[in-house]
């Protein structure tokens, strides 16, 4: 059965997170949520905060067990990992190297319940890896192109283990070429457990409706969200169940793929598109 | 003449990959007070062992006084109160920013307790009483037929998400099973954590007799093999596994 192999420190998985830097993203996000800061901030603080749950979710105590391998590829005027500090430069890294390896600590604000009706501030510190950036183009393809390279690597190392998710972050069209093909080879890539995910998650300027897990592009509104779409996964079963309990119409057609999300939407994504299960 | 129970056997093994030490279901046992408990902790939780072991031992300390509801939850304020007093010494040193945020988060684990006592009203028999949160299980074998299967009953009764109890003042009111019986010579029972109830279940659904097989098991190594071989060849989920075997005996101990 695919997509069933128990994530073990052995038999580790991966989560390679391929993000658009363009120039784009320094415009702020659509929707009625959004706060006025840029794609590009909203985005590293997301991811930021995703590597922090993941780290949380491998700590065992004052360890971190290594069921995880992740990378950061970030495009736009240049193209290359985008994890910054000690791990920077480095495509791929283990889960216990992210948590120990912060940039930063960066003191927040939130606020929660008083548990008397009201709200209070509280301070929390938010780890920071990733810093925002938007500059330059749109190559689209040649990131994908080195995303397919690194997993090549990886998948041959790691045959017996869940295979890697993909989750590529963009808010507009390729501007080095159709970037389909080179999808479809990511896609092909594979462990004894199945294919790699691929993911497409759209950010959105617009106030138009977010699409998220469709099972059709029937709704699609134009040619790019139609090339998104059928570059993404249908959605294995751990994942199918955590977007089913997030209350998400789900069918076995529904593909890993979001168009037109605002900000939090595409956190709702990235929390659904990173939910395997069977750490042991 | 009040029927003595016997521990026969108790063993614990990891999942596979992992050392003895990362196994996180506990098991508690006070043989002259007839008090026998099981904790399977949380996987996904942090010091889920210390939590599991901090509920059996608790138990086996007063649990024979643990009566209904109440007395539950007076129990349940008592381990949590151990949990804190522990974390506070963890606190004494500088702990990594995911540790501090994964102890904010608790730790949880299932729980089943069970307490044997001498019947009022029937001579020669005893009255057992069993409180269970989770699928940590209870079964009671009686002329070699399964009279009892507590607080699951089926195999389909197991998920990858059973009430659990948390370190953290949740209530609990709602997730807790309790039941009792009486037990007389002969009689055998088990303690087991989920994935090898789920399998005893399932072999018992299949008109087979799983007890027996776990009869033969006297030794640690013994049962380390039968895990392996049940993982490998029988489909048992890779999961720690915690194990009590009890035994009836006619002479009288205990009052």
């Amino acid at each position: 059965m695919p997509y069933a192999a128990e994530i073990s420190r052995v038999n580790p998985s991966c989560f390679l997170f391929v993000i658009d830097q363009s120039g784009s993203m320094g415009d702020a996000f659509g929707g009625p949520n959004a706060l006025g800061r840029s794609k590009a901030q909203e985005l590293a603080d997301a991811i930021n905060r995703l590597l922090q749950t993941l780290v949380t979710r491998c700590a065992k105590g004052e360890e971190v067990r290594d069921y995880f391998e992740v990378g950061v590829i970030g495009y736009g005027q240049s193209l290359g990992p985008a994890l910054q500090g000690p791990l920077g430069g480095r495509d791929l890294v283990s889960i216990s190297e992210i948590a120990f390896n912060p940039v930063r600590m960066e003191s927040r604000v939130k606020k929660v319940s008083d548990g008397a009706g009201g709200l209070v501030e509280q301070a929390f510190s938010l780890p920071v890896w990733i810093e925002a950036a938007h500059n330059g183009g749109t190559p689209m393809c040649e990131a994908l192109r080195k995303t397919k390279s690194i997993l090549e690597t990886w998948a041959a190392a790691h045959i017996a283990s869940y295979p890697p998710t993909v989750i590529h972050i963009t808010d507009g069209e390729s501007t080095d070429g159709d970037p389909s093909s080179i999808g479809a080879e990511i896609k092909a890539i594979s462990t004894q457990d199945g294919s790699v995910c691929l993911f497409n998650l759209h950010l959105s300027s617009s106030q138009a409706k977010p699409i998220s897990f469709p099972e059709s592009d029937a709704n699609s509104p134009d040619q790019f969200a139609r090339l998104l779409f059928a570059m993404s996964t249908v959605l294995p079963a751990p994942v199918r169940a955590a977007a089913h309990g997030e209350g998400y119409p789900v069918t076995d057609a529904t593909r890993g793929f979001a168009f037109n999300a605002d900000l939090v939407e595409a956190i709702r994504f990235l929390d659904i598109g990173t939910r395997v299960t069977g750490l042991k | 003449m009040i029927p003595k129970i016997r521990l026969v056997f108790r063993a614990e093994a990891p999942k596979a990959g992992n050392s003895l030490d990362e196994c996180e279901d506990q098991s508690g046992v006070s043989e002259e007070r007839g008090i026998y408990a099981l904790a399977d902790g949380a996987s996904e939780a942090s010091y889920s062992k210390t939590w599991a072991g901090i509920l059996v031992r608790e138990f086996c300390d007063v649990g024979g006084l643990v009566e209904g509801m109440n007395g539950f939850e007076t129990w349940l304020d008592t381990c949590r109160n151990r949990w804190r007093v522990w974390e506070r010494d963890l606190h004494s040193k500088q702990l990594p920013w995911f540790t501090q945020e994964k102890l904010a988060q608790g730790s949880f684990s299932t729980f089943l307790g069970v307490s044997f006592h001498a019947s009022e009203s029937y001579a020669g028999q005893g009255i057992w009483k069993a409180i269970a949160c989770g699928d940590s299980c209870l079964f009671v074998v009686q002329q070699n037929w399964l009279t009892l299967s507590f607080p699951c009953e089926r195999s389909q009764d197991f998920s990858n998400a059973p009430p659990l109890l948390s370190s953290l003042p949740y209530p609990v009111r709602d997730d807790l099973a309790m039941r009792q019986g009486s037990v007389s010579p002969g009689d055998r029972v088990y303690l087991m954590t989920d994935a090898l109830a789920h399998w005893f279940l399932q072999l018992y659904e299949k008109n087979e007799k799983p007890w027996q097989r776990l009869d033969e098991l006297t030794t640690q190594p013994d049962f380390d093999s039968f895990i392996g071989v049940c993982r490998s060849r029988e489909g048992m989920r890779n999961d720690d596994v915690a194990f009590i075997r009890l035994l009836c005996d006619a002479s009288s101990t205990k009052q």
